[in-house]
């Protein structure tokens, strides 16, 4: 079942992470986890090692920043790519975002449609990469 | 008053002394009423010089001089009696021992002639005379004295003796030195008496000064010590705000009830210790001297200082600090005034959290309605029908105006809270209004306004936010096509102005042909949740918050917003922002190639 790139979905709201798992097979990729807080994400990514994590930066027990930033302090796992979804839209988070190590920063509300295309570019940039 | 006496004792007796000395010489020279009372010795001697015609043998020889003799020294003695008046002259006085000396003349010529025993009677007026101030008195008595003494030689030549003559000349002479004595020592008594007097005056005159200055000195004293209290009272009626004042060393002398409350410390454990050494409060420690330094050289200064009490809470004090000056304009001391902002800070983070929980917790909903609406739109396995298209679309719609809403209260809370920077970036402007003009067309067409673009050929650059500018030029465009009815058109204009060299303006107007704004409501039109009349009159949508999120665009990029309105005829705003410099040539930015003078939507 599993082909293809993997993906981690964190998001506290399950709407939205259940939005998320349509983008992201529409992507052609298949969700690995599926999680509601950071740390639980956290635990997942360095489970399953997946292609691509999408965290929510507002999510209890670790915040998407904090996440984000352990990923990339961790080697072994340090090349995962990773999406930052996020409600805020000040210039400042988005560059906090990118500042924490996030290869992409996309707002909320966020077009299914426009999200599989950059699922698709991401996971694309780390086959290449 | 009590500093008054002090200086008047121990002068007071020579004073005293002086004073009886003068009115004794007053009395018997100058005073008016000494001239009746050296007459009534002359009378008494007269009368006394009568007895002797009472001893036989001394009888009168000439009857009538002897009568006229009597008839003058009354008439010397009334005169007298009048001359006391404070309104005679003095110099008149001297009338009445020139009288007696003639009157003693005649006495002598009826009673012996030259040889007569009254001859001694004269010495008394010559003494009078003597008294007088001045020589005058003694020019015209000499003439008088010799007539007087000739008198009895005149009224009877065979009187005189070979003998007499001697008598005739010495007589005179005695009597002129007599005088000239006593006028001399009169002359220096009354001199030492006016030296008296005028230092009498001198003293009197420092003493009314020094119980003036005494009392000035102490009104003045009862005047400050007022207004000190006043001054106390006042700084110590201030409770919520500190007040600590120390002189040039640092060391407190004004400690208030308010910094007493502010920082649980009493008055009496700080005044007089030095303010570096107060506890709790780190910028005391670390950087005192270099802020007092900055304090001193001119303007005040305003920090955020963190206090933390005996308790171990946190207080966040915003501290003014400025500098005391003496009369001469010198620092001598510094005053620290401070205001307890632990509340206010703790709100606007509060506001801050309250802001971003909204932020997430309203645009998460809409996030899923929106992205699910999608989906529904996307399935391609179950298409919808026209109708349900129709249904979805609706939606989207106000889901998609919900989400404005939602953004323009975050970013109004963002502008008030002072949170709203802008991120600095080379714009050029004939792209963010073209994409205006693209985003408004489809609804301008839709109402069938005509939407039309007039821009200057030459690349337009300002400094600032792009998505901001974009935002500002959409809710002016989105809201002249919003008030300008079917058939009227809106023109957006963008080109440059400069007033000089340095003062380059980068102008986007947009005009309609609208409604209209009332010119009253003008003023007003920039404030949050403002809604012109003509808006709510003509049931045009909105909650007022566009025009006060642009104005805040345009001010936090230096720039400004203008409206001309006039009702029934339309609305022109002119966003004036200042031009950034122009790049050098074959720069990089993205300047959009030959964007067409003029382009129509809808």
């Amino acid at each position: 079942m599993t082909e293809g790139p993997v993906v981690v979905i964190a998001d506290d709201d399950a709407d939205i992470r259940h939005l998320v798992g349509v983008a992201v097979r529409r992507a052609g990729a298949s969700v690995g986890a599926s999680v509601s807080d950071g740390a639980a994400a956290w635990q997942a990514i360095r489970d399953i090692g997946p292609d691509l994590a999408i965290l929510d930066v507002a999510m209890p027990r670790m915040s998407g920043l904090q996440v984000c930033r352990s990923v990339r302090a961790d080697p072994a796992i340090a090349g995962t790519r990773v999406l930052l979804l996020s409600a805020a839209v000040h210039t400042t988070a988005i560059e906090a975002g990118l500042a924490a190590g996030a290869d992409l920063y996309s707002h909320k509300p966020f077009s299914p449609r426009s999200l599989a295309m950059q699922i698709r570019e991401l996971l694309t940039a780390q086959v290449t990469s | 008053m009590a500093i008054a006496e002090a200086v008047r004792s121990p002068r007071g007796m020579a004073a005293n002394r002086s004073d009886s000395v003068s009115s004794f010489v007053r009395h018997f020279a100058s005073d008016p009423n000494s001239v009746l009372e050296r007459q009534l010795c002359m009378a008494s001697t007269y009368l006394v010089s009568q007895l002797l015609f009472l001893i036989p043998g001394a009888s009168a020889i000439y009857l009538k001089p002897v009568l006229a003799a009597g008839a003058l020294m009354v008439a010397a003695t009334v005169g007298a009696y009048f001359l006391r008046a404070p309104a005679v002259p003095l110099r008149v006085a001297m009338v009445i021992p020139l009288v007696d000396i003639l009157s003693v003349g005649l006495l002598r010529a009826g009673t012996g002639g030259v040889g007569s025993i009254f001859t001694f009677m004269l010495v008394l007026p010559v003494i009078s005379l003597g008294v007088e101030p001045g020589r005058l008195p003694m020019v015209i008595g000499g003439p008088v004295t010799i007539a007087a003494l000739l008198l009895p030689v005149a009224y009877d030549p065979a009187q005189v003796g070979v003998g007499q003559w001697s008598r005739i000349i010495f007589g005179p002479i005695i009597l002129g030195l007599t005088c000239l004595s006593v006028n001399e020592l009169a002359r220096r008594l009354r001199s030492r008496v006016h030296a008296v007097q005028r230092l009498r005056r001198e003293q009197e005159r420092l003493l009314a000064e020094a119980r003036d200055h005494a009392d000035a000195s102490a009104a003045a004293s009862a005047l400050l010590r007022e207004s000190t209290n006043e001054l106390v009272s006042v700084i110590d009626a201030v409770t919520e705000q500190a007040i600590v004042g120390t002189d040039r060393t640092g060391r407190v002398d004004v400690f208030n009830t308010g910094a007493q409350k502010m920082l649980g410390v009493a008055a009496h454990d700080a005044i007089g210790r030095s303010i570096a050494r107060f506890d709790g409060f780190d910028e005391l420690t670390d950087s005192l001297q270099t802020f007092l330094t900055e304090v001193r050289s001119g303007a005040p200064q305003v920090r955020d200082w963190t206090y933390t009490t005996r308790d171990g809470s946190e207080l966040s004090i915003k501290v003014a600090v400025t500098a005391r000056r003496d009369a001469a304009g010198d620092v001598d001391g510094f005053l620290f005034v401070g205001t307890d902002v632990t509340a206010d800070r703790e709100q606007a983070r509060m506001k801050d959290q309250f802001v971003n929980l909204i932020s997430h917790e309203l645009r998460t909903p809409l996030s899923s309605i929106l992205g699910y609406l999608e989906l529904l739109e996307d399935d391609e396995e179950t298409p919808l029908t026209a109708e349900q298209a129709q249904y979805v679309g609706t939606i989207e719609r106000n889901a998609n105006r919900l989400l404005r809403l939602v953004s323009d209260l975050l970013f109004t809370a963002q502008v008030e809270s002072g949170r709203f920077q802008v991120q600095e970036q080379l714009v050029e402007l004939h792209s963010v209004v073209a994409a205006s003009i693209e985003s408004a067309g489809p609804v301008a067409a839709a109402r069938g306004v005509t939407l039309r673009l007039a821009a200057c050929d030459d690349p337009v650059f300002v400094s600032g936010d792009p998505m901001r500018l974009g935002q500002a030029v959409d809710n002016l465009v989105s809201n002249a096509v919003k008030f300008t009815p079917a058939g009227g058109r809106v023109a957006v204009t963008l080109g440059t102005e400069a007033d000089g060299a340095d003062d380059a303006r980068a102008l986007i107007s947009i005009s309609d042909t609208g409604v209209g704004i009332p010119a009253d409501e003008v003023d007003r039109l920039f404030s949050r949740f403002f809604r012109a009349s003509t808006a709510s009159a003509n049931a045009i949508p909105g909650v007022g918050l566009g025009l006060s999120i642009t104005r805040a665009i345009a001010v936090a990029h230096r720039g400004q917003i203008r409206v001309a309105s006039t009702v029934g005829a339309g609305t022109a705003f002119t966003l004036d922002l200042p031009q950034a410099g122009v790049p050098h040539a074959g720069g990089s930015v993205g300047v959009p190639a030959g964007l067409p003078a003029t382009a129509h939507a809808g």
